[in-house]
């Protein structure tokens, strides 16, 4: 009975540690829990509230991604409300960010996507990082007709089957093309290329397009490897790689300490080509990971924020996001903003709410972005003019500094 | 030539790294009945530190590079063992002898050290100064520095695991405890306090391969857990509680890794490493080098 009684209080002990445990592992910066914001500190009392969402990674080793985008799209949600929000049908209305934790995985996604739609019924999808937690978004988001403006690389994301998706972020269709070709014009007689990538639908997608392009150029492309993202060791994979001598190695949408892993590996084993990360999203990051070994890699979605390239908003985010969640913003933690500018001009522009009226506004208008004033374009790709229109930053490390090398403007 | 040598070094500093990432956790698991799942938060949290003597703060950028690594690891492995002290005075003397709930405590206790982790350092991942720079050739396989120095250490650090267990009064005391808990009370071993030392050395050891494996990798709040994984078929494949065992068992995953992914590629290297700890259960369950529990 004793016996009973005390394996009783320890199931009981157990039963109130872990969740207590679970919650406080949850907890924290850009957590799961909603966090609202934006929602009009200088703006009219009276004013109706619109909620925007936000799905994106909190935990993991993407964090870094959700808890800057949350971020950033508070910060663009003060600027807006602060101007006196948006005017709908005579009234005034605010924007208030809600985010949650997708985990970077489908299940999560589909989570967040019910709690967004379902529960807290936003109005408009501001940020979703992950494309497999944005696919698992669109199953919903597309039926409710729920505008919905991602940062997610995959071009299966894309087209007319999703006609109410947007992204406010450059694709593997609008980067790899013009960092091969200027690669190329740097780096002159370069014959071969090996491809490698992780293997999610992010490093398949980037892999298809980068294939693609690599054959246009005339490239050999002597290697075509996946890897499981967080592998620890990459040795193996490097000697590999390096048996069949490729001039170039492209670490396509390899994340920083996949990519900071392989590039000591490279280094260890003595080889010095040419190396190129089509989706690296963080020059600093990536010497952060990778120290020395980072030295000449090329980057394709890597603006510099802070630098002379950037632009005043874009500097005073960077500087304030370091200053209060101490975190360096990349070009996926600046996606909702474009998004929130892109809302704000298309219901301006149409005065009101309803998708299928901001979606014509979203044609035509122009957007206000971080990199400047911009519209939405590639109609030819997607069937609708659903990308919007960013400069191509070509990001090199230098001296173990992310400097932005080249920046070439998009045409259609 | 060239590419069989590469092939047979990178099986080697990669097995070295697993058998001193795993020595703590098979010594935990093994000797102590304790499924320690917050293992490989132990490790982050020497890379970690280290990160912050060396890189960070630069406490000992005055002084010569090796004494300064010398110094961070002494330092490190103090704090994570006292932290290690704490944490099994308070929550895991608790469950002692109840490894499903001690199970459960340690994956909750993961997760909070991951979190605490991630607010500390971003999710950012680090990059640790090298200590020992440079690339040496070996019969025309290319090795770093810092590879070599952590294989020559995990071997001293096994050997000097494998003395304290069979050698000394505390590791027979250890030992004593997995073969029969009430008989080695009787002969007086205090249980809870070796249980509570040999946790420390168990984390301490942890921590101790994130010291020495960190600069030749990166460290961030996640790295303990990929590590982990592998650990787990490691201590299975060599048995239990066995270092000899765990020392193999390291080593030939290196290899399958080394020559499946050249071979063929790194999901065939991971599934037959699975296949490899399925059939040891099935066929001889204590491991390559562990006893049958009786």
């Amino acid at each position: 009975m004793k016996k009973d009684r005390k394996s009783f209080k320890k199931i009981l002990c157990i039963t109130a540690l872990v969740p207590l445990l679970f919650l406080s592992a949850c907890s924290g910066n850009g957590s799961s829990s909603s966090s609202n914001s934006g929602s009009g500190n200088a703006t009219d009392e009276k004013a109706e509230v619109i909620k925007v969402g936000i799905t994106a990674p909190m935990s993991g080793a993407a964090a870094n991604w959700g808890i800057t985008q949350e971020w950033v799209a508070k910060q663009a949600a003060n600027e807006i409300n602060e101007k006196g929000g948006v005017t709908v049908d005579g009234k005034k209305y605010i924007f208030e960010v809600v985010a949650y934790d997708n985990k970077y995985n489908s299940t999560g996604g589909a989570q967040v996507a019910q709690t967004l739609i379902n529960k807290d019924k936003v109005k408009f999808i501001v940020g979703s990082v992950g494309s497999a937690p944005t696919q698992a978004l669109q199953t919903l988001s597309e039926k409710a007709k729920i505008l919905h403006f991602t940062s997610a690389w995959s071009p299966a994301i894309k087209g007319n089957d999703f006609p109410y998706t947007y992204t406010t972020l450059n694709t593997p269709n609008e980067v790899i093309d013009p960092l091969v070709t200027y690669i190329l014009e740097q780096n002159k007689g370069l014959k071969s290329v090996a491809v490698i990538n992780p293997n999610d639908a992010s490093g398949l997608d980037t892999a298809k397009v980068a294939l693609k392009v690599w054959k246009e150029k005339g490239l050999n492309i002597v290697v075509e490897d996946y890897y499981e993202r967080g592998t620890t060791e990459f040795s193996q994979i490097v000697t590999k790689i390096l048996a069949e001598k490729p001039d170039i190695i492209d670490l396509g949408g390899s994340p920083p300490g996949d990519a900071g892993l392989i590039l000591k590996s490279l280094e260890e084993q003595g080889w010095d080509g040419v190396k190129l990360i089509g989706a690296g999203t963080s020059g600093d990051q990536l010497v952060e990971a990778a120290g020395e070994a980072a030295e000449g890699v090329y980057l394709g979605l890597a603006p510099d924020f802070t630098g002379d390239t950037a632009t005043e908003r874009q500097k005073d985010l960077a500087k304030r996001a370091k200053e209060e969640i101490n975190e360096t913003l990349n070009s996926i933690s600046m996606q909702p903003y474009e998004a929130m500018m892109a809302l704000k001009a298309a219901i301006d522009e149409s005065g009101t709410l309803d998708s299928d009226k901001l979606k014509e506004a979203l044609a035509k208008v122009e957007v206000d972005s971080s990199f400047g004033v911009t519209k939405f374009g590639g109609e030819d790709l997607y069937g609708f003019p659903q990308q919007l229109l960013l400069p191509v930053t070509v990001t090199q490390i230098i001296d173990g500094a992310s400097v932005e090398v080249n920046r070439i403007s998009t045409n259609q | 030539m060239d590419t069989f040598v590469q092939l047979i070094v990178n099986a080697l500093q990669s097995g070295a790294i697993y058998v001193i990432f795993s020595l703590g956790l098979t010594l935990l698991f093994g000797v102590m009945k304790i499924v320690n799942f917050a293992h490989g938060e132990f490790y982050t949290a020497g890379a970690f530190l280290t990160y912050l003597f060396i890189d960070k703060w630069g406490l000992f950028s005055s002084i010569n590079i090796y004494v300064a690594y010398f110094l961070a690891f002494v330092f490190a492995i103090l704090i994570v063992g006292i932290v290690g002290y704490l944490v099994e005075m308070t929550i895991f003397s608790r469950f002692h002898g109840d490894m499903v709930s001690g199970l459960i405590v340690a994956i909750g206790l993961s997760m909070v050290m991951q979190t605490i982790y991630l607010l500390m350092f971003t999710a950012n991942p680090k990059n640790i100064t090298s200590i020992f720079k440079g690339t040496s050739h070996l019969f025309g396989g290319s090795i770093s520095n810092e590879r070599i120095a952590i294989f020559i250490l995990a071997l001293l650090f096994t050997v000097g695991m494998t003395l304290i267990i069979k050698k000394t009064k505390f590791g027979k005391a250890m030992r004593a405890i997995s073969q029969d808990k009430e008989a080695a009370e009787l002969q007086g071993i205090d249980y809870k306090s070796i249980t509570r030392w040999g946790f420390v050395v168990g984390i301490v050891l942890a921590a101790s391969a994130g010291v020495l494996v960190s600069p030749a990798s990166v460290v961030d709040p996640y790295i303990g857990e990929a590590y982990l994984m592998k650990a787990f078929i490691i201590i299975i494949l060599g048995g239990m509680g066995s270092i000899p065992g765990c020392i193999l068992a390291g080593f030939l995953l290196g290899i399958i890794e080394s020559f499946g992914i050249f071979y063929f590629d790194i999901a065939f290297a991971t599934a037959l490493s699975f296949i490899l700890v399925m059939l040891m259960l099935l066929i001889r369950p204590q491991g390559l080098m562990g006893h049958v529990s009786r």
